[in-house]
């Protein structure tokens, strides 16, 4: 049973697609012809089909919680490393890196990493808090009512403990001349983060109870892979220092180290350029 | 490289942005493609794009799922233009070790559905399901692709029809 009727028109008419001045038409036709009727219940079908195809799907979590079992086979590439060719090297570091939860690795040359210089300084220009207008909870919003920015809460670390749901790790060891300052966070948000600062913010301990939906820029043969008590770790150099008066200090030798310890993503930031990694793999060692 | 507290407040931002709708994106994708490795690397990539984009235009417009959306087709088409999608692929012929089988018999549905949309032209594939899967309006779907009106409406009645014609084959009960 066929007819030769629109069948575009019946096709748009089935989602409620038809422009309005054809859909009388379409209507007046459908009610009159049997084959037309079964097209549309089929179109309908194919739109209930699509519909539900796939509706339950989740995007995996890109990360694995970094669990024995696959420590054991990392370290076990660890010892392969020492002699490999960067490009083993890379590897390594975005395996570890994506591993830890980082949503993806990106690896830059020198040329592009002070492009990326050059164009991280006139964002923060764009992003200073200074330039924005703060509503009494802390949030920036825009002209339609959107956050476009918060500001951390800081309190202790029982305070944030509270305010997170979570512990986070604590260092027993801190080289000479460093005390904790406060602990920041932003509460409300699917982010957990809680990052400790210390002294006036030349050392930041953070940690991260989910896996980061982030990315991590890594220049060029600047980033290693070490272990921190047998798990997993990864330096690299480089890092962006806010200063009192909002100045955006780059700091290209400052080591960052990130690593997993109980259930927890920690990244340890040390704002000095060529501070011993050996300092901060001790700092690593003794939190808990 | 790391940023730190600007890094941290605007991080939150973003984040909240793919947190929310991570999941929509990646089902899109996997529909549009057929394939979840696929599907998760190109919904990271529409990550990093959206992140890009949002650095440099904070704020992307009102409608933030529509341009990811669109971020998330771009980066698609790209692949399939890249891979020459249009060749057609034998229907389950591996799975079964037998030579391309043209009927359906014992198919899941949804492999069914899976090969269907596989077997539309991409241009076709996007708008139905950015229609039909993800319940955008006809101008949304305009502003997204960049097309007229017209023109969207005209894609859409021919994917309706390609799939009602491929499904009816596929199963085994073609015109």
């Amino acid at each position: 049973m066929t007819c030769t009727w629109d069948r575009d028109l019946i096709a748009l008419w089935a989602g409620g697609d038809a422009p309005p001045e054809e859909a009388e038409r379409a209507e007046a036709h459908l009610r009159a012809c049997p084959a037309c009727q079964e097209l549309l219940a089929q179109y309908r079908q194919g739109m209930n089909l699509v519909a539900a195809h796939q509706a339950g799907a989740r995007l995996p979590a890109r990360a694995k919680r970094a669990t024995r079992r696959w420590a054991v086979a990392v370290a076990a590439a660890l010892l392969l490393l020492c002699a490999a060719g960067a490009a083993t090297q890379s590897r390594a570091v975005a395996s570890v890196l994506q591993n830890l939860g980082w949503f993806g690795v990106e690896e830059v040359s020198q040329s592009e990493w002070e492009q990326l210089q050059e164009e991280n300084k006139e964002l923060w220009e764009k992003w200073k808090p200074s330039n924005f207008k703060f509503d009494p909870d802390g949030k920036v919003r825009d002209e339609n009512g959107n956050v476009i920015y918060t500001l951390p809460t800081r309190g202790s670390v029982a305070e944030a403990e509270k305010a997170m749901g979570y512990r986070p790790l604590v260092p027993r060891y801190l080289p000479e001349g460093l005390a904790l300052s406060h602990a920041e966070y932003v509460p409300g948000r699917s982010i957990r983060d809680i990052n400790l600062v210390y002294n006036d913010g030349l050392l930041e301990i953070v940690s991260m109870p989910e896996p980061s939906s982030f990315t991590v820029r890594v220049r060029e043969g600047g980033a290693q892979v070490l272990t921190v008590s047998g798990e997993p770790a990864v330096v690299t150099r480089g890092v962006y220092r806010v200063g009192e008066n909002e100045e955006r200090m780059f700091i290209p030798d400052a080591p960052v180290l990130r690593f997993s310890k109980d259930g927890l993503v920690i990244i340890i930031i040390m704002y000095q350029n060529g501070y011993p990694v050996d300092e901060l793999i001790k700092i690593a060692e003794s939190m808990e | 490289m790391e940023v730190t507290r600007g890094a941290l407040y605007q991080r939150a931002e973003e984040n909240a942005l793919w947190e929310e709708h991570r999941d929509r994106v990646y089902r899109y994708l996997l529909r549009l493609t057929g394939e979840r490795e696929t599907a998760e690397d190109l919904a990271q990539e529409t990550f990093l794009q959206a992140i890009r984009d949002l650095r440099r235009s904070p704020g992307a417009g009102a409608n933030p799922v529509a341009w990811l959306m669109r971020i998330a087709t771009n980066r698609a088409m790209d692949l399939f233009r890249r891979r020459r999608r249009f060749q057609w692929l034998p229907f389950l012929g591996d799975r079964h070790g037998g030579a391309a089988a043209d009927t359906a018999e014992a198919v899941a549905e949804r492999e069914l559905v899976s090969a269907v949309l596989r077997r539309l032209p991409p241009d076709l594939a996007v708008v139905l399901l950015l229609r039909d899967a993800e319940g955008f309006s006809g101008p949304e779907i305009a502003a997204l692709l960049d097309l007229e009106q017209a023109a969207v409406r005209k894609r859409l009645s021919r994917a309706r029809e390609a799939f009602r014609t491929e499904y009816l084959r596929l199963r085994g009960d073609g015109e």
